[in-house]
């Protein structure tokens, strides 16, 4: 079942005449890992920053078609292109969240951290704050590392810590779905082997897509693989069978490196 | 590595268990059919390796998959490149214990006591304990103790390899004197070379199980 439907979807930046993305359609499926890949410049950033319509903190975006978000408790799919108030754009990014190429902790500390998102949601109950922090922090697998200095700052903690740190901020709000864009390239090897099992563990309660670079990591973490080239989806399937079989040349040549 | 890589690994290894222990047994049954030409026991020993190829091409597409999504490295390469030369090894073992009951079937009457006795028992006791220690092999984690069942595979093998040699010579001064029976001599030397190349299989195994264990290069 899919969490996310994108269907016939376009997108422009402004200014531009050409559109970005072109007429792309794709499901993000429940608890599965969705990897986006494709040569810099495809526009798959443009695409997963489209499914929680981050872009949109800047004025003049175009878009064509539909994102739908499939509402849990009513089973309901809402087009998050329909957005246009704040409070809305605030629900939005609390069921769609997002993880940066480069770890975003806010400057305080380590509780205040994961606790910044809950609070916007209105919890202010002390002891309910502390529970979902720790929640939190355990299912980043930070918690055994940083129970002892919560009360510390966020920036004492090394690259990869802070990059679970952001993961922990963005699943104590309980997302539906969580959005990666290359969260593991500014990371040393250990640290992405931590950030890397820690997503296909997080994918039990929240779907997921990454967009990343290493056709390494896609192949290892992800369930299903779109590849794209200059704005237009060229295939999507089963990771099996975009890394074993795929379809299209293209695709097949761009993960054989032998693209160009 | 990622756990769902280890994971997938183990249901490779788990696999080619099942089928090494499944040669086990055939060729255990074999052994004891052997001791009076039991011809039901021989089907018997057939029946735990039929539709080898099918388990076997799907552990080779897991394989496939594996190498295709995990790109391991180091040791974790070691190991999934000599399972899929195990997997052959084994395939290969399977096919040659087939024929090895196809062939001896016929024969295993016209041979005469003091043969099996002497011989043939002896040998194919060596070839099930040379098949059965490189399957248990791979349970096997501590490099002492494998390195010390390498060293039995050997000597079972061997074993095998001589007493091959002694019953060929033994039947062929056989079919020297009686011209006539060539060709049933010919059928149970050809069938009997399959036990002792099934021990030759084991040892190819217990060789790529170390290899995982100590690097190096690989070589057959």
């Amino acid at each position: 079942m899919a969490v996310m439907k994108i269907k016939k979807f376009s997108f422009t930046y402004p200014g531009v005449d050409h559109p970005s993305l072109k007429n792309i359609t794709l499901p993000i499926e429940q608890n599965k890992i969705t990897a986006l890949i494709g040569p810099s410049g495809c526009g798959k950033s443009t695409l997963l920053r489209s499914m929680n319509r981050i872009h949109d903190l800047y004025p003049g975006n175009k878009y064509e078609g539909k994102i739908e978000l499939l509402d849990l408790e009513t089973g309901k799919y809402n087009n998050i292109l329909d957005i246009k108030k704040e409070n809305e754009f605030i629900k939005l990014r609390q069921q769609v969240g997002m993880i940066f190429q480069k770890p975003t902790p806010f400057p305080m500390s380590i509780f205040d951290n994961v606790a910044y998102g809950l609070r916007i949601a209105g919890i202010k109950n002390k002891t309910e704050l502390h529970d979902r922090v720790e929640v939190a922090l355990k299912g980043s697998a930070l918690w055994k590392e940083v129970h002892d200095r919560l009360g510390k700052s966020a920036m004492g903690l090394s690259g990869g810590q802070q990059q679970r740190l952001c993961i922990a901020r963005a699943v104590a709000v309980k997302p539906e779905v969580l959005l990666f864009d290359e969260p593991t390239s500014a990371l040393d090897p250990i640290s992405t082997g931590a950030i890397e099992e820690l997503i296909v563990e997080l994918k039990k309660d929240v779907s997921i897509a990454i967009v990343t670079h290493n056709m390494q990591q896609a192949s290892r973490i992800s369930d299903y693989t779109a590849f794209m080239y200059l704005g237009d989806l060229i295939e999507y399937d089963k990771t099996e069978n975009i890394f074993l079989n795929p379809k299209e040349k293209q695709t097949e040549d761009y993960i054989t490196g032998r693209f160009g | 590595m990622l756990a769902t890589f280890q994971t997938n690994l183990k249901d490779v290894r788990e696999k080619i268990i099942a089928i090494g222990e499944d040669l086990v047994k055939s060729n255990e049954l074999i052994l004891e059919a052997l001791q009076n030409c039991d011809t039901k026991k021989f089907s018997e020993a057939r029946n735990y390796i039929k539709n080898i190829s099918s388990r076997t091409d799907e552990i080779d597409n897991a394989i496939i998959k594996i190498l295709a999504l995990y790109t391991p490295e180091a040791r974790d390469l070691r190991q999934v490149v000599a399972y899929f030369k195990i997997v052959n090894e084994i395939a290969r073992a399977c096919s040659n214990t087939r024929s090895f009951i196809r062939g001896f079937t016929d024969v295993c009457n016209e041979l005469d006591v003091e043969t099996i006795n002497e011989y043939t028992l002896p040998m194919q006791t060596s070839t099930v304990k040379a098949i059965k220690t490189s399957i248990e092999m791979m349970k096997v984690d501590d490099a002492d103790e494998l390195q010390e069942m390498y060293e039995s595979v050997l000597i079972e093998e061997n074993k095998a390899d001589d007493l091959y040699e002694m019953i060929e010579r033994k039947l062929v001064t056989q079919a020297e004197n009686s011209s006539k029976s060539f060709e049933k001599y010919h059928k149970m030397l050809r069938a009997l070379r399959k036990s002792e190349k099934i021990a030759g299989r084991a040892i190819s195994v217990a060789n790529l199980l170390v290899y995982i264990k100590m690097g190096g290069n690989l070589h057959n």
